[in-house]
């Protein structure tokens, strides 16, 4: 039998503002992800033998596998794509796993309590500002012990210490080379606060967003304003991957299609580092795009699908801009055309072109890192969406672009 | 604020203290001691003259070790900016100006042009535009240490 990898369960905790948890730990809650992916799959936890995950997850496999009481750990995976580029790269990983024969179930995952920990937004900042005391000692060079912190250090004289400001840098000139507008972005904005809406388990379920509240919206890094920046959250979600022999017979189960993971892909293009953040240098036809358009195009041949082939797409979405210039990256529309794409209605899945984050992202729904995104592509193609689209039989899942970046296409059979 | 203890900066100040300084190891420390002279420099293979910047251990196109800081001019075009409105420090004043600017490497033998991540100072973002003309300020901030900010090139002939 096949042992092509299947989603076959996905499960999340509670999501919240962040900072609300505050009883229980960062890794209480993704025990508590897992389980409930497990028990989704119609698996027992002791089938679980690999735990994958992403983005220096604090969470490390060993302790995990420990406190879950899993009977052998036979595989245990980081990735090394940076923060929330490596998402769908951690779901490549396990479905690597389970197709090599390494491990029948492999669940990846990923918790977040960021106000027990400092905030993503700010934690660069926090840890760099200098001594602002009046008596501090000449300001001197700090040394970087670090291949990360030489990088960073480069930069970070100059304020850039944010991911808002990162990925607006390559945003502007976006709109420079295209005439891409903030109220395009607006749109995005708006389109996935609408699919949150109808969404229980999504932080912003009962706040609406007008383009008009959008546009009034303070400047966070410019062209960037608060509704173009997503959530930072807590919480913890969880999927589980397996061969196709047991998907096919856990689906049967659940009354659900199976759905297989057709093609996998990482991409960081030539001298990328740590993209936008810390590479001024990155080649002028890739600047002004989300870096991901070569693994975009791999992806397609791996799985021998188009763009026009996908039903259902779910874009990481830190940031709005980042969402335009990826649907550009994929073969969603030219490059150049991606304002215009989200002006004809295309994301909204209400009657758009291409439905997208149809759980709100993380915009809306809930900051995971992404992983939610694999979340919503496997509950889309079941047809547990909050906002189903009909028949959706194919869905692309992206993980960051402007960094390294990873993305999987899904299929219903 | 008193600072007794930071020497009477000689050049302009637009950003506090507070921000940080530079990070260095053992292959950035040039790039960064040619600024303490207000020297603006990229790293220049000496084998296949490739320029990178900030400086790393080998070159990314010839994969040689043996290197020189090019100065070059301190003149540039701005490639792309954003204006921060969120503080860094809480110290500085909002917004300010990150950007993107190509540096002028002409005379230098370098066979590419390098960009670097800086700040444009002394400008309003709705002064900006992509392509604009840009020069080197340098902001002293210590004896040792010195940052290479830039701002719009011929600001003082249009006043
Ligand atoms: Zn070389």
């Amino acid at each position: 039998m096949s042992r092509k990898a299947h989603i076959v369960g996905v499960g999340e905790s509670q999501y919240t503002k962040w900072g609300r948890i505050v009883d229980e730990t960062e890794h209480a809650l993704a025990l508590k992800a897992i389980l409930t992916a497990v028990a989704d799959a119609g698996l027992s936890i002791d089938d679980v033998d690999g735990l994958a995950s992403f983005a220096e997850d604090r969470n490390e496999a060993v302790f995990i596998a420990a406190e879950l009481g899993l009977p052998e750990l036979r595989f245990g995976n980081m990735v090394w794509m940076p923060g929330g580029g490596g998402g769908c790269a951690a779901v490549a990983n396990a479905c690597m796993a389970v197709e090599a024969g390494q491990a029948e179930v492999v669940v990846v995952y990923r918790a977040l309590c960021q106000g027990q920990y400092m905030r993503f937004g700010s934690a660069a900042a926090e840890m760099m500002v200098g001594d602002t005391s009046a008596d501090a000692p000449e300001v001197t060079f700090q040394q970087a012990n670090t291949i990360m912190l030489a990088a960073m250090g480069s930069v970070m004289p100059f304020g850039m210490l944010t991911a808002a400001a990162a990925f607006a840098l390559p945003f502007r000139r976006h709109m420079h080379l295209y005439g891409s507008t903030s109220e395009q972005l607006g749109k995005i904005a708006v389109t996935f606060r609408q699919h949150a809406n109808n969404n229980d388990r999504a932080v912003m379920k009962d706040k609406t967003l007008t383009l008009e509240q959008h546009q009034e919206s303070r400047m966070i890094a410019d062209p960037f304003r608060l509704f173009d920046c997503c959530m930072e959250n807590d919480g913890a979600c969880a999927v589980v991957i397996t061969t196709r022999e047991r998907a096919q017979d856990l689906a049967k189960a659940r009354g659900r299609r199976p759905v297989q993971v057709v093609a996998t892909e990482q991409g960081a293009p030539k001298g990328y580092s740590f993209g936008s953040f810390t590479n001024a240098n990155i080649d002028d036809d890739i600047y002004a795009t989300g870096g991901t358009q070569q693994m975009a195009n791999r992806l397609w041949r791996k799985a021998d699908l188009q763009p026009e082939d996908v039903d259902v797409a779910q874009i990481y979405d830190h940031f709005t801009g980042s969402v335009l210039m990826q649907l550009e990256d994929f073969g969603f529309c030219k490059r150049g055309e991606g304002g215009d794409f989200i002006d004809s209605g295309a994301l909204s899945v209400d009657g758009g072109a291409l439905p997208t984050n149809t759980s709100g992202g993380s915009l809306s729904e809930a900051y995971m890192h992404g992983l939610n995104h694999v979340l919503e592509g496997a509950r889309s193609l079941w047809g547990e969406s909050c906002n189903n689209v009909a028949d959706a039989e194919v869905c692309l899942v992206t993980s960051a672009a402007g960094v390294p970046s990873s993305a999987i296409l899904l299929q219903a059979s | 604020m008193s600072r007794a203890k930071n020497p009477t900066p000689e050049t302009e100040r637009w950003f506090p203290n507070s921000m940080p300084a530079p990070m260095v190891d053992h292959h950035t420390l040039p790039f960064w001691e040619a600024c303490s002279e207000h020297r603006l420099t990229v790293q220049r293979c000496t084998a296949c003259n490739h320029a990178q910047h900030p400086p790393a251990p080998i070159c990314s196109a010839c994969r040689g070790n043996d290197f020189e800081q090019a100065e070059v001019s301190g003149k540039g075009t701005l490639y792309t900016y954003t204006a921060v409105h969120q503080p860094i420090t809480y110290e500085e004043k909002l917004p300010f100006i990150i950007a993107v600017v190509e540096l002028d490497v002409s005379g230098t033998g370098c066979a590419n042009s390098v960009r670097m991540m800086t700040n444009i100072v002394d400008a309003d973002d709705g002064d900006l535009r992509i392509g604009q003309a840009v020069v080197i300020a340098w902001e002293k901030v210590s004896d040792s240490v010195s940052i290479p900010r830039f701002k719009l090139d011929g600001l003082s002939l249009q006043q």
